[in-house]
This record gives structure tokens, sequence and C-alpha cells, in this order.
């Protein structure tokens, strides 16, 4: 694993699960933190903090549909493995399509549990990295000049120096300088990896 | 004529009149003495007046001699008749000295016959015609006195004293009766002899010339005592009318019980203790199927007829009513018949004598045929159960169709003390696959699988006991206990329902009698219902109050929720069977509630909120015990 050491964190309002499942990650060599509330957790929540939350469902005050919803809502990235008594198909889908890393019913087999938090980190580990990157292409990106970030929407759209020195009232000779300029500043060795590095920081391309 | 020779013989009259009726009089009451006497007595009285009659009209001093010695004898029979007819009139006259001058009187007139011309005159040797009251003369006489005349004086002064005594004593009674007797009869006679007396002395002292006329005054007590006499026949007479009347009321009465005895087709028992026998009635014999006459039947003999099983009590009874524990005997027992069925007799009675010492001597009392009320109430018995039985299973159905609907929390509820367990179990098996020597933390670990086993065990605990389909039983259970028991059995379905229970319990409460999975049912019911109502609302509302309280010797369990509420005119109906306002009820919950409510002696019923939505409340009296218990 990567550091800074990746946690797992643990919500669940019965303490005796709660403090079973700390038991068995811990003993997993796992980081744990155990919050007994959903709010609980929220007051302690780092946005930024790798790792992995272990959600139970049923909760008094919010319950874990309503976390998860107000972890999205934060823009956090922490991967959710849900525990429920009884998974009923209609949650478990709609914990998914709100993107839960695993649904596990309880009471849960230790492989599969720590299964599900590895894919879990192994998901954030990626989450973190995607976001990290696009935080990149974005600090490349707005070292270009206004006129330099035209000419990269035009490149993007997969128009030749030419067509794009005629949109812009110029010479080709003038564009290809500005060209230069963008594959140097956004690091982008070929013009396909340009493409791939404006997708990831959401530029479309200029067609018309 | 003149008014001696008409008064004379109306007294004469008079007397023998008297003599006739007291003669007739005597010889039909059972006091017949006291009115042969008196017959006796107006007999001599109008003997006595006939010859003053002639005395007064006597020419020769021969004439008039034989006459006052022959005088003596009515005066001799009305003197001695005076004398017992006092004495048995009375009935305080000393009987000696009745007797004893009986005896002198009968020796006067021995003397009377024997010496001069009678007892009073030695000779006469003249008559005088001297003149009496109204202008008659009547001839005295110039006699020389017969010294015996003073034993005459004598036996007069001894009658005064014998009337005198036989009086006094008679006032002494002090009733009424008695005095009246005493002032009316002894009076008078005491008075009229004195006067008698008075007059003799003033005529024998030479102070007045008064011919020998006493008839009046023996005549005048004769009338006080008849008087008085015949108003003891009147008072008899009345008497007897009464106890005439009396007799036939009583006959009536007695006719009347047996009317009675017969409608409510009573027996009667008259047990005599010292004969030890007992006499019964004839209904008795129609009972045990007999021909129906009264028996006399030995106590033994009635005593091997009771049905061995119900003879103790009966004994038991009978011996604290004999002993005066009890003032009444009262017992149910069956009895063997002539056929060798049984038949249930209803006995009531009481000590009707007891001997000095206490001891009884006589019961007497009623047995009645009870039979047919005893075997009305043995169907009214098995009903009761039968129904009882439905209730109960009515009750356990609704129970298990309510924890269907709840049933994924119960699983849930359970499922965390498993998962609990597994995960410990699973760390403990990391623990020691890394360090087998570190059994700190294992053991810790074991505590937890432990609690939490016992956790899960507790919740099918209690799932058992709800889905138990025993018969009712009735333990003094804490009411508020049942609560925090539902709302534990409820926890997950009420998180997964997002519904929050308040709780206000009124701590201390005394205990109520009942069956505790029943109240149960009924408090998740409530809860349940209440849960259902607040399924639509905001989320500050989804939420439930529970109260408990104690009011009027009753637990009152009250559940408000803050729902949309019921409508005035279903808060009565959602009670009755196959009424629901859910989609996906049954419409039994609450029916099956207020059956066992009703069963348990208490009360449910629905109320609206001043602030919004509906309260609950059902009530369970408090246990007998517990009242007898705190007072």
């Amino acid at each position: 694993m990567s550091d800074p050491k990746e946690i797992v964190f643990v919500v669940d309002d019965d303490p005796s699960v709660l403090k079973g499942l700390r038991r068995l990650l811990a003993a997993a060599g796992l980081e744990v933190a155990g919050f007994e509330s959903p709010q609980q957790f929220l007051e302690r929540f780092d946005p930024g903090a790798p790792g992995c939350l272990v959600l139970d469902l049923a909760m008094p005050g919010l319950n874990g549909m309503e976390l998860q919803q107000e972890l999205a809502a934060r823009s956090s990235t922490l991967p959710i493995v849900f525990l429920t008594g009884h998974g009923d198909v209609p949650t478990s889908v709609q914990a998914m399509k709100r993107g839960a890393a695993d649904f596990l019913t309880k009471p849960v087999d230790d492989k599969d549990l720590l299964a599900a938090i590895r894919n879990a980190f192994e998901k954030g580990r990626a989450l973190r990295m995607a976001q990290a990157e696009t935080a990149e292409i974005g600090r490349r990106l707005a070292t270009l000049t206004p006129r330099e970030r035209e000419v990269l929407q035009h490149i993007v759209a997969g128009k030749r120096n030419k067509q794009v020195a005629g949109e812009l009232g110029t010479v080709e000779k003038t564009v290809k300088v500005h060209r230069a300029r963008v594959m140097e500043k956004m690091q982008a060795r070929s013009l396909a990896e340009l493409v791939r590095l404006a997708e990831r920081a959401g530029i479309r391309g200029t067609l018309d | 004529m003149n008014w001696i020779t008409v008064a004379w013989p109306m007294i004469a009259g008079t007397c023998f009149t008297l003599a006739a009726l007291h003669l007739m009089i005597g010889f039909k009451r059972h006091d017949k003495q006291a009115h042969l006497l008196y017959a006796t007595f107006a007999a001599g009285v109008a003997c006595f007046a006939l010859f003053e009659l002639q005395m007064t009209q006597a020419a020769t001093v021969d004439e008039f001699g034989f006459l006052q010695r022959w005088i003596h004898l009515p005066a001799y029979v009305l003197i001695v008749a005076s004398i017992w007819s006092i004495h048995f009139f009375f009935g305080t006259g000393s009987a000696r000295f009745a007797w004893a001058l009986t005896g002198f009187y009968a020796l006067l007139l021995a003397i009377n016959f024997s010496t001069g011309a009678s007892i009073n005159y030695q000779r006469i040797d003249a008559l005088r015609p001297v003149e009496v009251w109204g202008g008659v003369k009547v001839p005295i006489v110039d006699a020389v006195v017969n010294p015996w005349s003073r034993l005459e004086a004598l036996a007069f002064v001894l009658w005064i004293l014998f009337i005198a005594q036989a009086t006094v004593r008679l006032w002494r009674r002090g009733d009424r009766d008695s005095r009246r007797k005493a002032a009316l009869v002894g009076g008078s006679f005491l008075f009229l002899g004195l006067v008698g007396a008075s007059i003799a002395q003033l005529r024998h002292e030479g102070i007045i010339d008064f011919p020998y006329l006493r008839a009046w005054l023996v005549f005048a007590g004769l009338l006080a005592l008849g008087y008085e006499l015949s108003s003891d026949v009147f008072r008899a007479t009345e008497l007897a009318r009464q106890v005439h009347v009396t007799e036939a009321d009583a006959r009536e009465q007695a006719e009347r019980l047996r009317l009675a005895l017969t409608g409510a087709r009573l027996a009667l028992w008259d047990w005599d203790l010292q004969a030890g026998t007992v006499y019964l009635s004839d209904r008795w014999q129609e009972m045990v199927g007999g021909f129906p006459q009264p028996i006399v039947i030995t106590f033994r003999a009635l005593a091997t007829l009771v049905h061995p099983d119900d003879f103790p009590e009966l004994r038991r009874r009978l011996r604290e009513v004999l002993k005066d524990r009890s003032p009444e005997y009262e017992v149910e027992h069956r009895v063997r018949t002539m056929s060798g069925n049984w038949v249930w007799i209803h006995s009531r009675g009481e000590v009707v004598a007891r001997d000095p010492n206490g001891r009884a001597l006589r019961m007497s009392g009623v047995n009645e045929d009870i039979t047919e009320r005893k075997q009305a109430e043995a169907r009214f018995r098995q009903n009761e159960a039968e129904m009882a039985q439905q209730r109960s299973e009515l009750a356990h159905l609704s129970r298990a169709a309510m924890l269907g609907e709840i049933s994924g929390s119960l699983a849930h509820e359970l499922n965390q003390p498993l998962a609990a367990i597994l995960s410990n179990a699973q760390a403990a098996q990391r623990f020691l696959a890394q360090d087998p020597g570190d059994l700190r933390e294992v053991r810790a670990i074991l505590q937890d699988i432990v609690d939490d086993d016992k956790r899960a065990g507790e919740v099918i605990r209690r799932l058992r006991a709800l889905l138990r389909k025993e018969g009712i039983e009735h333990h003094p259970v804490d009411v508020n206990e049942v609560v925090l028991d539902v709302l534990r059995i409820m926890r997950s379905d009420l998180v997964n329902r997002n519904v929050s229970v308040a709780t206000q319990l009124e701590p201390a409460l005394p205990q109520v009698t009942g069956d505790r999975v029943q109240l149960q049912q009924v408090m998740l019911n409530l809860v349940i219902n209440g849960c259902d109502a607040v399924a639509a609302a905001r989320a500050q509302d989804r939420q439930l109050t529970v109260r408990t309280a104690l009011i009027d010797g009753h637990i009152e369990v009250a559940v408000a929720d803050r729902g949309n509420g019921i409508g005035p005119a279903d808060l009565e109906r959602v009670f009755e069977p196959f009424v629901t306002t859910k989609a996906d009820g049954m419409g039994l919950g609450l029916a099956v509630c207020r059956t066992i409510v009703t069963a348990h002696a208490g009360r449910i019923w629905a109320a609206r909120n001043a602030d919004g939505g509906t309260t609950f409340r059902f009530t369970v009296p408090v246990s007998r015990a517990q009242i007898t218990a705190s007072a």
C-alpha cells in the first residue's frame, strides 16, 4: 500500500458489531477508525484522507444511504463498502449506482470483507490518482495564454494548422508557434497525448 | 207495701239470678271454684235477704225469735262463701286461716242453735216497732244479750283480718289488675264490714235504734265481687277470641310456609341432636326419588347418602355451626338417589336450640335441589373455557401475523450479535495465527462472543415467548417492563422506519395481574400502528410518545403519534374486526387488542390529540394483592 497510510473508517451504531469489525480489521493489519454514528464520522471527516468507509446501512438518525449522499455532496472520493443485515435488491442497486464500492450482508466473512476493502482501497487509489492527474492538467492549462487555449481547442477538434489559422484570422506560421508552445506547456509528447490531456481536463474541441 | 218489701225481694231475686248465672258459668269454665263459690255466696245473700224481709214483718216474739235463730244459717253460708271466694279469687288468702274461720263459724252456728234464743240473745222479751228511713216501721227487740255473742264479734274481727290480709297481699303484687281487684273488692268488703260493725256497735251502745237490716251491705259486697268476677270472664273471653285469631294466623302462616316450601321446591329438615334423628319433609323423598312423604331418619344413615368427596366439607361446616363459630350452616353437596344417581343439594340451616352450656340440641333448615343449576354452571364453564381457548388462538394468530410484519427487523436484531460474533471469532483466529502466545486479546474476544451470543439468545427467547401458543397465564406483570421489552423487540424496525420513540414511564408502578405475552402483543400492536400512522409524516413528526401512569387503581399506557389522525367517526370503529385503514392490514389487530384488554378487566380506546395525531390508551387494573400490600 502507498503512503499516506490508508485507513478503514467503520461506522456502525451497534457497539458490539463495531468492536468486532475493528478487531478483525486490526488483526488483518489494517489501520481502523470506528464511529458509532454517521454524525460522529462527519464531524471528524477529512475529505483528503485515503482509505475506505465500511458503513452500516440501517442506523437511527442519518442512515447509510443518507451519509453516502452527504459525502457525495462534499465531493468525497472515499469508497464505501456497505454492510447490511438484510440486503434487499432495490437498496443495493441504488447504493451501487451512487458509486458504492461493494454491498455485503451481515454476518460478513472476513475474506469477503477484506477483499472488498482491498478493492475499495484500489478504487480509492485510482480515484485519487485520477484526481491528481486532472489537477496537474488543470495546472498546466492555467499556464496557457487565451490565444494558446483557443489554438488548443481547435487542435483537439482535429483541425489542421491552416484551418486553424483561417479561423483565427492569422497565418499558419503563427499557429505553428502557438501549437509548439501549447505542446510544451502541456508537456505533451504527441498530438494524441495532448488530446487525451485536454479530454481529462474536460476541454472539448471547437468544431466550427 | 214499703220500700223494704220492694227492695229486699229484689235483692233476693237479683242474688238468685246471679247465683244461677255463676253456677252455669262455673260449670263451663276452668276457674269453676270462684264461680261456684260466688253462686253459693249469692244464694246465701238471697236467703239472708228473705229472712230479713220476714223478720221486718214478724208479728210475734216467737216468730221473730225463730227467724232470728235460723237467719244464721244463710249468714253462715254467705260468710264462709265470702271467705273462700276471696281466697280463690284473690289467690292470696291464707288457706289455714280460711279453714280456721270456717271451723270457727261452724262452732258459732252450733252455739247459735244450742244456747238461748240465738247466739245473739239469751231471750227475747218483746218486739218494738221503730220507724226507719222512709216512714217504714220495723220491729226491733228488747232482749237479754247472749254472752256467747262476744265470740261472734271476735269471729267478725278475724273475718276482717282475713280479708285485710288477702287484700294487702294482692295489692302488693303491684300490677294494675291486682291493685284494681284489691281496691274494689277487698276495699268494699272491708268498708262494708266496718260499716256493719259500726252500726251494730252503735246499736249495742244504745246510741241508735236501728233494726237488724244488713242484707244491703252483703248485697253490695256481692255486687263488688260479681263485677270483678264478670270482668274476668269478659277479659278471658276477649283473650280466648284473640287466641283464636292468633291460632288462625298461625295456621295460615304454617299453610303459607308449606306453600312457599312447595313452591320453592325446598325440603325442610329438623335434626334432633340428642336423639340423633333427622326429620325430613315430603319434598326430600321426591328429591332422592321416593314416594313423597315425611320421614325420620338417623343422622348416620343420612350421612351415608352424601357423596364422599363432599362429606369432609359438609362435616367441617356443620362443626363450625354446632360450635357456634359460624351463625349459619350453608353447603352444597351431592346426595345419592334411590336409583344410584347423584343430585346436587344446597343445604342451609341453623341451630335453633342449645342447652345452657351452649351445646346444640336442635338444628333445622332447608334443602334445595340445585342439580339443574350445577349442570348449567358446568356447561357455562365449559363454554367459557372454549371461548377463552378461541380467544387465545385468535390472539396467537394475530400475534404471528404481526411478527410477520416486523420479521425483517427481527432478523436484523438477531443478525447484529451474529455479525459481531463472526467478526470477533475471525479476529481471534488471526490473532492466534500471528502470535499464539498472546492470549489477552483472545480472552477479551471470547468474553464478547459470549455476551453477543447471550444477546442473540435473548432475542430468540423474546420471539419464542411471543409466538408461544400456550394458554393464558396470569402472573404479576410489570407494565413498564412490558413497554421496554416491546421497544427492544421493535428497535430495528423503528430504526428502519426512521421513527423515534420517547418514553415517559412512571417509576415504581405497582404490578398488574395478567398475561405478559398478551400485554406485549397489545403494546406491540399500538407501536406498530403508531409507526404506520407517522410513516408519511415529515421527519420531525416521525415520533411516538409512550407514557405509563397509575390512575385510579389502574395502570394506563398511552401511545401517542403525530400522524394524520383518525376521523372522529372511526375512533371506535377501528376496534371492530376487519376494519382497517391500512392497505395490507387484516383489521384484526385492534379487535384482538380489545379482546385481550377486556379479558384483563381493562379498557382500550382511541382519542384525537389536540395538536394532531392519535393517542391510543389502555388500562389494566392493579392486582388486588398489590392493593392490599400497599394498604
